[in-house]
């Protein structure tokens, strides 16, 4: 697992295009980051609301990280937004 | 995972196209597969990058399953490789008959994981049921099914 860079160790990040990044934490969904076309990312938290607009990457990935922290025990996966994935 | 035959039903798969895909012929496939997807009640996804396909199925268990048979034997692609099957409550790509949509190779930047790599590896139910959710965002934002709203 390349699970390096500035991200905490406990919150995995996946690239899906150039571009559109989403991360969870032990399975829950927390949110995603999408680049805008003026170049600036944009983070979104689990329900899919707008957190913030960032000039770079790894500010708006902590945004999201963040989130996730003042949500924990109310986040995760989101039915409505992810869609039903059962185990 | 074993379901019953009328269950509500995901199924997905990769494959390696056996030529590289023109945009004329995937739009052909794609009217294929949407006539016949409607007239059995599959719904779903497909996805294609560097001539690797990733394709999620969805409705009746038995429907599903056929049509599985069917693609299989196309031989438009080949290795075909069924990655999860699994039961479902409701639909997650209920407005298609087949959504598709062409991913650019990704050089994910240090420190992420490569989504379709993931899916398409299928290593574990674990990293395949993440990788087909994080896809699955991207593809309902993409489309705007999933419309970001503003903080507040």
């Amino acid at each position: 697992m390349n699970d390096l860079g500035p991200h905490p160790s406990d919150v995995l990040w996946a690239c899906v295009e150039d571009g559109f990044h989403v991360g969870s934490r032990g399975g829950d969904f927390l949110g995603y980051v999408d680049r805008q076309s003026d170049g600036r990312y944009v983070a979104f938290d689990a329900r899919s609301h707008a957190i913030g607009s960032f000039a770079a990457l790894e500010e708006a990935t902590a945004a999201v990280s963040s989130s996730g922290d003042s949500a924990a025990g109310g986040n995760g996966t989101d039915e409505g937004l992810m869609g039903t994935v059962q185990r | 995972m074993t379901v019953e035959n009328d269950q509500l039903t995901s199924l997905v798969y990769t494959s390696t196209a056996s030529a590289p895909f023109r945009e004329t012929a995937l739009a052909h496939l794609l009217e294929e597969s949407r006539e016949r997807n409607a007239a059995q009640e599959i719904t779903g996804m497909l996805l294609y990058r560097d001539e690797r396909f990733i394709q999620v199925l969805e409705g009746p268990a038995h429907a599903v399953r056929r049509l599985a048979e069917t693609i299989g034997r196309d031989r438009r692609h080949h290795d075909m490789r069924i990655l999860l099957e699994e039961p479902l409550d409701s639909r997650r790509f209920a407005d298609w008959t087949m959504g598709y949509r062409t991913l650019q190779g990704n050089d994910a930047p240090v420190g992420f994981r490569d989504s379709f790599a993931d899916l398409e590896s299928g290593d574990a139910d674990a990293t395949t049921l993440r990788a087909l959710r994080e896809l699955t965002l991207w593809f309902r934002v993409r489309s705007g099914t999933l419309a970001p709203s503003s903080h507040g």
